[in-house]
């Protein structure tokens, strides 16, 4: 009933966009949630890649100015109690708070995302054994998986990715084995399997494609969901260490000042949110494209 | 037994209630959407009658059954009037609209398994009705409940009570669906699609069970169906929707036996019959999606259409028949029907076996029982096998096999020279290319994100690797003209495609491997039956062009009937026929096969 | 109670206890990954003599196989003893047991809260699905499930401690000092905290579960068999709704207990939560054990009443293989 009863009898089918990226873009762009939320990714990705390049001091060079200065015109934003500029830092302070979430999903679609692809298409005991294992890694929360891992590694940069990495496989996990799950019974699968289709053509070529729109929903999903964590953790102290500037840390070594100087909590605060906010926005937008667009095929 | 509701009839007159559609308009307000889905709907509901609705997928015929009753969903603007006894459902309050609903009013959908509440008890299910509309309570509500469910056949009521809808087959749910429909003695009694989808034996006796009843209760039925035979062999009078409008209305009988209307006449000529093999062709494209009001619906599809047809919207007028008829030129045509023709195929003598199967068994691990047991059959080259069976009967587990998605758990198979003992993955190239497999559903048969023209490269690319990049791009244009689709069709993607045209091009894929052997999973079963015929048509013309012998899975008896040349009856994974087609349908040797074509609703039989 | 139910419920008793047992193995072994002398060193100082260290293994009994200590640390746990914390010295279970009772307590207030507003706020959304209302508050969910739980909280504490002064800047010394009203109130903002971080998940999915529901065709059939408007929300809507619905409240429970942590660390509120942290900080590896081991205690008997209650809800599993 779909798409034929929008048709006039005997009409060549109508112009429609065509496959891949362009329409998976087209989708997102099409609510306008989605559009605030490329539109505050976007304006975030270009803070935190050149903001430093306008940052007038280094983030880390302390007694810059008295300690707990005002905001002044040498010092925009005034000084924290290291008398370190705070401008300076929270220019600066988004790196971290990115690129670590940012390794840590791509180091689980590398590890979990490929295991899942592999043992769902296989099927069987590995599949049954792969599954088995991430829903054991689900039974305590993130927050303390996380700080099982600081506890016994300590804070360090590649700890942190790793530990992230690790609280985001169950989910990429089960993101993945159902993509997969849903194509791999389709006819059309069948019909390339009976062609005596090779194994890695059958899931590149016709398996991979139809794989790609809820995965990139998801790893856009994942990234919020690590500056969330890693933020937590540095705001805990438990992150990014000292003397390193970050939102998060920021925050942290701001908590005390909060009631004479909010500015320097509210500022990287309001980063964080808007960072993650955008990303949600758009990663929900695209999640309800492709989900839309797999009701409409089926 | 007396309803306390009603008036009693005097006099030898029955009691019962007559449904009066008037006009009934359906509206859906919104972008893309501007007719009407159901126009001027009039018909009327006797007690003790059956009114049968018959149309293809999306002619507003089930919106019309719902409308009816008063029943609408969020946005749908219905106008005109329902009236039983002297009450306009239409107008009625809903809250007095409800007062009627399961009491003097029942309705049954499709899909029993989706309408009963999948976590409560059926018992409590049907105890809910009894409730609110007789006020039943203890010992009467359970002996109440009992009495239902052994008017509807359900073994065992007392215990079934105590179940959940799951563990009940699709025959059954249904059944009880139609209990709780019952349970308030109705007057008016609605059922939409109530048996699609179930066993052709489970649906025969299912429609004997709703004839049954009402002929004993007095019950005005309206049964919405797409299956035309259903209906020709069950109700008293027919309808025929076409584009949210009735195109014919009469006495069954007289309408099955001259029908006025163009399109009854290719609908009833469409219909796999199984005391005549021969199919009317298919009609070329799709019906409207909403009611075409400034000239007939159907003239761009009908091969009888004059100038006027395209410019005048046709009033019903009275047929001979008794009733009424929705054409300007019925009177002109009414000794004109379509010519039915046989499907053309090379029947090679069958000297040369291609494909032996022989004691082949599947059981799948943790199936209580094998899929495929122990069945054998040869093929001969350009030979039709057609495969038939209930669902469930394994049928569909033999092309897997001979197609290399599964392995046999035991079992020997050949084609040709070449043992098939291994997964497609594992075959030849040149043994993959000349078995080729077209799948029942063609929305799921053709990658989604694949261009029509990347979906018909691919077996080229597999199979004719000398071909250069232009002779392929020729090919692909070739066999899209063959399949009656447009050259542009190459760039569009699956989804902006008819379910028929997709199946079309899952077929073009198939051929353009010029396979010897053509494996068919009932592929059909989702297309409506003008679309149906084409594509049946399709594959009969390029099997014979090429001289692939083709085997034909289908759950519909009287549709094999019209391809093969041999059929094999399965049932339970095994084999309990295995006939030449006429000989099969003159004389069945086994009870089930004799079941099956008993239950097969006859067109013309009436 | 029927054999068939025994069992389910049998082995899904089982599957929680081995999960138990894998969560305290993990544990221990990422607690003692450690060299000895790095944990004594971590906790004594760089500057510390060799006899010193050894005295301090010895102390804690960390030249012990792994496994031995392990078994041992169960064998104690089981009974309530926790150890003695590396730091301090003393004995783990007394710091640990009162906080304990005040962070379930504060994950409970926050949950009945957050799953009470959510579910509430996703039934009504339900019903106006595709309107403004809908859309706004929707993106509004979505804004709110973005935050950082501190960021929640650190806006709260800013509107009501800072800028309306409605609550005192140092909570947790009521505690210590206040009467029972003070320490009332401190429970106020972190439970806000965590019933909003949990809010904006069960309305999501509530408004998803019933809206699927009321799109139903038992639903449609139910109200064509004339039932009351009441019976068919509550008997056919609601109850199919709830299934999902169970799910993901069991996984907000367990969202809510882990999220004592940041609200204790960000209020000064004297739960688990800010021992963990500091115990981490501190590099005390015994009351680091203790505290995940207790959480996951939680977190296991929360998931053994959302399956007990999901078998209670759905038929189908309960009457699985018949």
């Amino acid at each position: 009933m779909s798409i034929a009863v929008l048709q006039q009898p005997g009409e060549a089918p109508g112009e429609a966009p065509g496959p891949g990226r362009p329409a998976l873009w087209r989708g997102l762009m099409a609510a306008p949630d989605g559009r605030v939320g490329v539109g505050l990714t976007v304006a975030m990705l270009l803070l935190i890649v050149f903001g430093p390049l306008a940052a007038p001091y280094s983030p880390t060079a302390i007694n810059l100015a008295p300690a707990n200065q005002p905001p002044s015109f040498e010092h925009l934003l005034g000084a924290d109690h290291l008398g370190r500029d705070v401008f300076s830092r929270f220019l600066w302070g988004g790196r971290s708070i990115l690129a670590i979430p940012l390794m840590a999903v791509i180091l689980t679609y590398a590890t979990a995302g490929l295991l899942s692809l592999v043992a769902t298409y296989r099927g069987g005991a590995v599949d049954l054994v792969v599954c088995r294992f991430f829903e054991l890694m689900m039974s305590l929360p993130a927050l303390l998986k996380i700080l099982l891992l600081v506890a016994a590694f300590g804070p360090t940069t590649g700890v942190l990715i790793v530990a992230i990495a690790i609280t985001n496989m169950p989910g990429a996990s089960r993101v993945v084995r159902g993509a997969v799950l849903g194509e791999i019974r389709a006819d059309y699968v069948q019909a390339a399997q009976a062609r005596g289709e090779a194994t890695l053509s059958v899931v590149v070529r016709e398996i991979l494609p139809n794989v790609l729109g809820p995965v990139a929903a998801d790893f856009a999903l994942r990234i919020t969901w690590g500056i969330i964590a890693l933020s937590t953790l540095s705001f805990l102290g438990l992150g990014v260490q000292p003397p390193e500037a970050d939102w998060g840390l920021m925050i942290q070594e701001s908590r005390s000042s909060l009631q004479k100087a909010p500015l320097i909590t509210i500022l990287p605060a309001m980063a964080i949110a808007a960072l993650s906010i955008g990303l949600n926005l758009a990663s929900d937008a695209l999640v309800r494209h492709v989900t839309s667009q797999g009701n409409g095929r089926r | 037994m007396l309803r306390d509701h009603d008036e009693l009839a005097i006099g030898g007159e029955p009691a019962g209630g007559r449904l009066e559609l008037r006009d009934i308009t359906v509206r859906h307000p919104g972008p893309g959407r501007d007719g009407p889905t159901v126009w001027n709907v009039t018909l009327t509901l006797e007690p003790g009658r059956i009114l049968g609705l018959a149309g293809e997928s999306g002619c507003g015929k089930s919106t019309t059954a719902k409308a009816a009753i008063g029943f609408r969903r969020g946005g749908e603007e219905v106008s005109g009037a329902s009236v039983l006894s002297g009450l306009d459902l239409l107008g009625l309050a809903p809250d007095a609209r409800r007062r009627l609903w399961g009491n003097r009013i029942s309705y049954v959908s499709q899909s029993a398994s989706l309408a009963l509440n999948p976590s409560m008890r059926v018992g409590r299910q049907l105890a809910q009705p009894l409730r609110r509309h007789r006020g039943l309570k203890g010992a009467a509500l359970a002996q109440r409940q009992v009495e239902l469910f052994e008017m509807v056949g359900i073994p065992n009521p007392q215990a079934a009570l105590k179940r959940y809808p799951f563990q009940f087959s699709g025959g059954q749910q249904q059944r009880i669906a139609l209990a709780i429909a019952l349970c308030c003695d109705p007057e008016i009694l609605i059922l939409d699609e109530p048996t699609t989808g179930l066993d052709v034996t489970t649906q025969a006796r299912i429609s004997a069970l709703l004839r049954d009843i009402a002929d004993r209760m007095r019950i005005a039925v309206l049964y919405v169906s797409h299956d035309l035979a259903l209906l020709a062999n069950l109700t008293d009078r027919l309808a025929v929707m076409y584009a949210g409008e009735i195109v014919e209305e009469g006495p069954t009988r007289a309408v099955i036996a001259a029908p006025r209307h163009p399109y009854t006449k290719i609908l009833l000529g469409l219909s796999p019959r199984i005391d005549d093999p021969r199919l009317v062709p298919g009609i070329p494209g799709i019906p409207p999606p909403t009611a075409v009001l400034d000239h007939c619906a159907f003239a761009p599809r009908c091969p009888y259409a004059a100038d006027a047809c395209h410019t005048v919207h046709p009033a019903p007028a009275a047929a001979a028949h008794g009733g009424v008829v929705r054409c300007l030129r019925a009177d002109e045509l009414s000794t004109v029907s379509p010519e039915p023709v046989a499907f053309a195929h090379a029947r090679d003598a069958g000297t040369e076996t291609l494909l032996i199967v022989d004691q082949v068994r599947l059981h799948y691990r943790n199936a209580p029982r094998p899929s495929v047991d122990d069945v054998s059959f040869k093929l001969a080259a350009g030979e039709w096998l057609g495969i038939v069976g209930e669902s469930g009967s394994g049928k569909s587990s033999i092309l897997k096999m001979i197609s290399g998605l599964v392995l046999p758990t035991e079992g020997y198979m050949r084609f040709g020279n070449i043992r098939l003992d291994s997964l497609a993955l594992a075959r030849p190239r040149e043994l993959c290319r000349t078995i080729q497999l077209v799948f029942q559903n063609p929305d799921a048969s053709l990658n989604p994100r694949h261009s029509i023209r990347q979906i018909l490269m691919r077996p080229l690319v597999l199979f004719r690797g000398e071909l250069g990049a232009r002779e392929r791009e020729a090919m692909i244009l070739a066999i899209l003209d063959r399949v009656r689709l447009p050259a542009s069709v190459a760039d569009r993607m699956p989804h902006h495609l008819s379910g028929g045209q997709r199946q079309r091009v899952a077929i073009a894929r198939a051929f353009l491997a010029r396979p010897q052997l053509l494996l068919c999973d009932e592929v059909t079963s989702a297309l409506d039956v003008s679309v149906q015929a084409t594509v049946l048509q399709m594959i009969a013309d390029l099997s014979a062009e090429t001289g692939a012998a083709v085997i034909l899975v289908s759950h519909d008896l009287a549709l094999v009937r019209t391809m093969a040349d041999r059929i094999i009856v399965m049932k339970d994974g095994m084999v309990v026929e295995q006939a030449a087609s006429d000989a099969l349908f003159a004389d069945p040797q086994s009870a089930y096969t004799r079941e099956l074509i008993a239950a097969i609703p006859r067109l013309g039989a009436a | 109670m029927n054999w068939r139910l025994l069992q389910q419920v049998g082995m899904r008793l089982g599957a929680n206890l081995l999960t138990l047992a894998l969560i305290s193995a993990v544990t221990f072994l990422l607690m003692n990954v450690k060299a000895p002398e790095d944990i004594a060193r971590s906790v004594l100082g760089r500057e510390v003599s060799a006899p010193q260290i050894a005295e301090f293994v010895a102390r804690h009994e960390l030249d012990r196989p792994v496994l031995a200590r392990y078994a041992g640390w169960m064998a104690d746990f089981v009974r309530g003893d926790f150890g003695k914390s590396i730091v301090t010295g003393r004995p783990v279970s007394a710091d640990v047991v009162t906080r304990l009772g005040r962070s379930l307590l504060l994950a409970a207030l926050g949950s009945l809260v957050g799953v009470t507003a959510g579910i509430a706020i996703g039934v009504f959304l339900a019903r106006r699905i595709g309107s403004k209302t809908d859309f706004r508050l929707v993106t509004g969910l979505l804004v709110l499930a973005s935050m950082p739980e501190f960021l929640i909280g650190i806006a709260l504490y800013l509107v009501f401690v800072v800028w309306l002064g409605w609550f005192p800047t140092q909570a947790g010394m009521a505690f210590s000092f206040g009467d029972v009203w003070a320490r009332a109130v401190t429970f106020v903002l972190p439970a806000a905290t965590i019933a909003l971080l949990l809010m904006p998940h069960i309305a999501r999915v509530a408004r998803a579960a019933t809206m699927e529901a009321f799109a139903s065709d038992y639903v449609d059939a139910a109200r064509l068999r004339g039932l009351s408007e009441r019976q068919v929300n509550w008997d056919h809507a609601f109850r199919n709704a709830a299934l999902p619905l169970v799910s993901v409240i069991g996984i907000n429970l367990v969202y809510a207990v882990s999220g004592v942590v940041v609200v204790d660390y960000l209020f000064g509120f004297p739960g688990l939560g800010a021992l963990l942290v500091a115990s981490i900080g501190s590099g005390d590896l015994f009351t680091t054990q203790a505290i995940v081991m207790l959480f996951a205690l939680v977190i296991v008997a929360i998931n053994v009443v959302v399956d007990l209650v999901m078998l209670w809800l759905n038929p189908r599993l309960r009457l699985a293989g018949r």
